[in-house]
């Protein structure tokens, strides 16, 4: 008897492995969904949160416009928390897990392709193409707190070869940086000639407080050695630029430079309304004949994120109506600024959404037009902005959590 | 510095003047136990117990509760070098994932359900903040009786808000013996300890001891790219050693009192201390290394224990068991330096990441007690107090200003159950009711400057859980069991308040709740005879809802809050076979599948933008990163090479199989590669006892076939390894 029973649970415990192997094995490989990467090619930086976490996935397209954009089965899964760069055309994704690396996305031989290995000591807080050549990232480098560092660096990487040219520290102390005894955050990059300029942001990197806003900063360095030559300041206006949105200054074709101070989202202390100034070319002072108050001008707000557009223009997500608190990075619309015509023009068709926050500005532009990424009734869309006549187009659905990187790389 | 840390340091770097205090202490026991002249026969017969495979019969009368519980009987494991994590990971339903070597930190899930939703006890003692030198990854096998797990219902005895279930250690409680053991191996590997216990029949005097020393260097091989420093460069793969991963951990219990009195069944009064110190060598994955960072912890816990069966009236049983647990914490990264695999390095201006000698000093009070009384034959209550009282203060010498270390927070837990028994032949039958009652402390900034203006919050909650539990022999050898409970996991003090800084308070969180289910038989198809063999299958069914994590959709780098975001059912079986031929021939082979699956279909964020809406995109999928298929097979043999059965010869094979499984949602991406890859580990244990049973040698090859082993991404385990341990053992 005890035999028939030990063959019966044989037979049974092996239909029982089996029906284990048969649902183990359910999970079917993805097909690959290759795009043709004949015609434009754009790179768009992901983010889907789920209950677990959020993961983070470059997807590329021919098309921004139509259909839907998903990274369901779809993108090249990036470890870590990604901040995106679109240095000429190669799309850079910045981060890690625990580490930082640069993952370089580019078309070659109509085939996309990736450049990795390359590690950054630190987490970038901002990426930039300091000549417009497309062939050069600056990554700046600044720890978040003194007990994570002290040296602000700027490291120079050959996109191409997704190789470092040469890095250059700074050592940040308040003989250096008289910004009280705060620590600072860096908001914003331009170079111009051999000379570069940063604004920075007195913070305090205990509490996270804005404790001294009644001044502009900006650090003045030579170029390209990266060599403090002094820290110029103006009462007109607050600091710059916010934590983590590097839209604080901006250099022109003319070689003017603009700095925005916005003095909302990032900031729990207002002690002056926002406004832009210049420093002329040729100059490395504030130039006291200019003064863009930006609350009131003609569809005016506060510029908390914008990019360079050419001939003395930004394409920017202004933000209107009253800073809500410190955190609040909302009531977004898209707007064309003009900073030598102190004008700002308003998007037609512009949806009123939320940013990203701590990021930087996800969007890109070409030809006369700038794509962007906003939600609207928990829809995420790609926007389409014809910069000339200020209109705005819906553009393809997103189906992730955020847009946190656009680019186009052919 | 405080005069205890201070002592407690000298121990540290002192382990032999402890371990010596620890012998001599443990000798006087073993020489009473000599002079009180033990009837040989009788270590005999112990000694041929303890090697039995197939469970004895308290074993057996646990295993079939109603509850769907596992229990291992640790005697069986007394001659290997494992722990009490790798025991729990050859049963069902448990995984341990740890991060490395010995010592390395882990994660522990139990049918899906990780962290605090499991809750863990010593004696029925919940142990969740006893530091990481008590924790299940330091205590030998030889310290317990046995491990009972719980999963989904939990008795009213074992009082917590256990979401997804419970581990109880229970401690060896023989009146009189003395177990010994050092063992070395690969890595530089050395474990020692000691158990004791010494009971005078006459006076009632008892003292019962156990001590444990863990040392490895970890310092096994990985595969790796490491970086150049300078260039910022990977390398070419290559084979290293780790170099920075040395762990110690030393720690003692000693309790003292009377036992078998008229006023108490026992009465006694103890202490466990224990401390620990580990380097650092990696961060999340292996491509950051460390070379400098370290930990420690040390914990002082002063204890009472009493016990009294018919307590005023007859049938009517009393427990108490009180703690008070002072643990520290530290974390040290202060060199100015970065590593590579290499052990090349450069300069930093602060730290190799943060600059930091966090130290985190929590205080807690414990104390549970049961009432329990026998209505007549067939029913019985039984009525549950835990109390847990948490302070935890932090600082930093480095951070001295940090404003989320002037705000001490408190949580106070105190839980009530109340159970009714009844058992009728075959029919075992319980139901119960439980009280969650929350009480917690912490600070907030209420400025709307930057000045902050910190003001002390407190927040009250209860939870009312209940559940029931029945098991039927159908015929002799079927056995039937059903269980539910409708169960919580309450916040924690920052969830729930949050910290003034980095997270702001949700006075609107609501507690995990979860509802549990499981069905299960117990089938011994061969009971007696040259062949015995047992089944097992259990049917599992959990609904969780309202998970607590912390919101990612915020736009803010500080000041985020903890939301309820997250629900997940699972669906699972879990299956055991026990063979035994001849009392010579042992084979175990269990399997756990698991399904779970997300049911968040939106995830839903409040904040000061207003709600946003945004599609789980991994709603209906796997949660990722969580081990759902795993199983295990074990085969001993026994032979008796003197030709007497005391001195006895155990060969011990045990293989262990995960199934792979990814970091993220599978689905998302084009071929995700974020595969914890399939891992297939073999182990291997000799052991051989001479001298009447009293002299045991054991030899242990684990991870036989030097496979890469990963329990987490991308952080490789070590391969293969050898321990050699030495046991002396008596007993009366």
């Amino acid at each position: 008897m005890n035999t028939i029973k030990l063959s019966q649970l044989l037979r049974s415990s092996l239909c029982f492995a089996v029906a284990l192997g048969l649902s183990s094995c359910s999970k079917d490989d993805t097909n690959l969904n290759t795009i043709p990467l004949d015609g434009n090619v754009y790179t768009l930086g992901l983010g889907s949160t789920t209950p677990e976490g959020t993961t983070n996935f470059v997807v590329y397209t021919n098309d921004l416009m139509n259909g839907t954009i998903s990274v369901v089965g779809n993108g090249i899964k990036q470890d870590g928390y990604r901040d995106y760069a679109n240095i000429g055309n190669y799309f850079q994704a910045v981060g890690g897990l625990g580490l930082t690396d640069v993952n370089t996305y580019f078309v070659q031989a109509n085939s996309l392709n990736v450049k990795t290995g390359l590690n950054l000591s630190a987490r970038p807080v901002d990426t930039i193409d300091p000549d417009g050549k497309g062939e050069t990232m600056i990554a700046v480098t600044l720890p978040a707190k003194p007990s994570e560092g002290t040296d602000l660096s700027f490291v120079s990487v050959d996109v191409a070869s997704n190789a470092i040219t040469s890095t250059k520290k700074v050592t940040v102390n308040n003989t250096k940086f008289p910004i009280n005894n705060e620590w600072m955050l860096h908001t914003g990059l331009a170079i111009r000639g051999n000379q570069a300029f940063q604004t920075i942001l007195p913070f305090d990197s205990e509490g996270w407080n804005t404790r001294v806003t009644d001044k502009t900063y900006v650090a003045v360095y030579s170029y390209p050695e990266f060599v403090l030559e002094k820290v110029i300041t103006d009462e007109r206006t607050g600091p710059a630029g916010a934590f983590g949105t590097r839209s604080g200054i901006f250099a022109t074709e003319s070689g003017d430079i603009y700095t925005i101070s916005h003095s909302g989202y990032g900031y729990n202390q207002r002690t002056k309304e926002p406004a832009v100034l210049k420093i002329a070319a040729g100059t490395s002072t504030f130039d006291t004949d200019y003064l863009f108050e930006t609350m009131k001008a003609e569809n005016g707000g506060r510029i908390v994120h914008a990019i360079y557009i050419g001939n003395n223009k930004l394409f920017a997500t202004v933000s209107t109506g009253t800073q809500a608190s410190q955190w609040a990075d909302d009531n977004l619309k898209f707007a064309i600024v003009d900073l030598k015509e102190e004008k700002i023009t308003a998007v037609a068709g512009s949806p009123t959404f939320s940013g990203n926050g701590g990021r930087s500005f996800a969007a890109f532009h070409r030809n006369g037009k700038a794509y962007a990424a906003a939600t609207v009734n928990d829809v995420l869309n790609i926007y389409e902005i014809d910069l000339n006549r200020a209109t705005a187009r819906k553009g393809a659905q997103v189906d992730a959590s955020f847009v946190g990187g656009l680019g186009q790389i052919k | 510095m405080p005069v205890k840390t201070y002592f407690l340091k000298r121990i540290l770097r002192l382990p032999t003047t402890y371990v010596l205090l620890t012998v001599t202490l443990l000798l006087t026991v073993s020489q009473s136990i000599a002079q009180d002249t033990i009837p040989s026969d009788t270590i005999k017969r112990k000694n041929v117990d303890e090697v039995r495979v197939d469970g004895n019969a308290t074993i057996q009368k646990i295993k079939e509760q109603s509850y769907n519980i596992n229990v291992i009987d640790a005697k069986q494991l007394y001659n290997s070098s494992i722990d009490i994590n790798q025991a729990l990971n050859r049963t069902t339903g448990v995984r341990v994932r740890e991060d490395g070597g010995l010592g390395s930190t882990f994660n522990f899930s139990l049918n899906g359900f990780t962290g605090r939703q499991v809750k863990f006890f010593i004696d029925g003692l919940p142990m969740d903040n006893f530091g990481s030198s008590l924790s299940l990854n330091n205590l030998p096998t030889t310290m317990a009786e046995r491990i009972e797990i719980y999963k989904g219902v939990l008795p009213v005895s074992l009082g917590a808000d256990a979401l997804g279930g419970a581990v109880n250690i229970v401690t060896r409680k023989n009146a009189n013996y003395l177990d010994v053991s050092y063992g070395f191996g690969s890595f530089n590997t050395h474990k020692a300890g000691i158990n004791g216990a010494y009971t005078d029949a006459k006076t009632g005097f008892t003292v019962r001891a156990n001590a444990f020393y863990n040392y490895s260097d970890n310092s096994y091989r990985v595969r790796v790219r490491p970086i150049d420093l300078q260039s910022g460069q990977f390398m070419e793969e290559r084979e290293v050693k780790r170099f920075h991963d040395s762990y110690n951990s030393i720690g003692g219990q000693v309790d003292v009192g009377l036992t078998n009195r008229s006023y108490a069944d026992h009465l006694l009064f103890g202490a466990v201390v224990s401390g620990n110190e580990r380097d650092i060598q990696t961060g999340v994955i292996m491509d950051q290394v460390f070379g400098a960072r370290t930990a420690n912890s040390s914990s002082v816990i002063p204890t009472l224990k009493y016990k009294k069966s018919d307590l005023f009236v007859d049938n009517l049983d009393f427990t108490l068991y009180s703690a008070y647990n002072l643990t520290t914490n530290n974390f040290i990264d202060t060199t100015r330096l970065r590593y590579n695999w290499l052990q090349e390095t450069i300069p930093t201006s602060a730290a190799e990441v943060v600059r930091s000698q966090l130290k985190n000093k929590d205080n807690e009070l414990l104390t549970t007690a049961n009432l329990a009384y026998k209505l007549g034959e067939h029913q019985s209550l039984s009525l549950n107090y835990l109390l847990t009282d948490f302070r935890r203060q932090s600082s930093d010498v480095e951070d001295p200003n940090n404003p989320t270390f002037v705000m001490p927070q408190g949580l106070r837990k105190q839980n009530l159950g109340l159970a009714w028994q009844t058992t009728y032949g075959g029919l075992n039958a319980t139901v119960f009711g439980k009280l969650f009652m929350l009480n917690a402390k912490s600070f907030e900034d209420v400025s709307a400057t930057p000045t902050p203006d910190y003001q002390a919050t407190a927040l009250s909650r209860t939870n009312g859980g209940y559940g029931t539990a029945f098991s039927y022999f159908i015929r002799e050898d079927w056995q039937a069991k059903a269980s539910y409970e409708h169960t919580y996991r309450l916040p924690e003090a920052t969830e729930l308040l949050g910290d003034g800084l980095f997270t702001r308070r949700n006075t609107n969180l609501r507690p995990e709740r979860s509802d549990n289910i499981n069905v299960g038989m117990l089938y011994t198809v061969i009971k007696e005879g040259q062949h015995r063999l047992n089944l097992e299958g259990n049917f599992i069914f959990r609904n969780a809802k309202d998970y607590i994590r912390q919101d990612q959709q915020q736009s803010q780098p500080v000041d985020r809050q903890f939301i309820n975001v997250g629900d997940v059912r699972t669906t699972g079986g879990e299956a055991e076979i026990r063979y035994v031929w001849n009392d010579r021939i042992f084979a175990n082979v269990n399997a756990t599948y698991q399904r779970i699956i997300d049911r968040t279909e939106f995830i839903v964020s409040e904040n000061l933008n207003g709600v946003t809406r945004t599609p789980n995109l991994n709603y209906g999928y796997r949660i990722p990163n969580m081990p759902y298929f795993f199983g295990n097979a074990n085969v001993g043999a026994r032979f008796e090479p003197f030709g007497n059965d005391r001195d006895v010869l155990n060969l011990n094979y045990n293989v262990n199989f995960v199934e792979r499984y990814y970091l993220t949602p599978s689905q998302l991406g084009l071929n995700n590669t974020d595969i914890i890859p399939q891992q297939v580990s073999h182990d291997f244990i000799a052991d051989i006892s001479f001298g009447n049973g009293k002299y045991i040698v054991a030899a242990e090859c684990r991870n036989l076939l030097n496979s890469e082993l990963f329990d987490n991404y991308r952080l490789q385990k070590p391969g293969r390894s050898f321990f050699l341990k030495l046991r002396y053992f008596i007993t009366q």
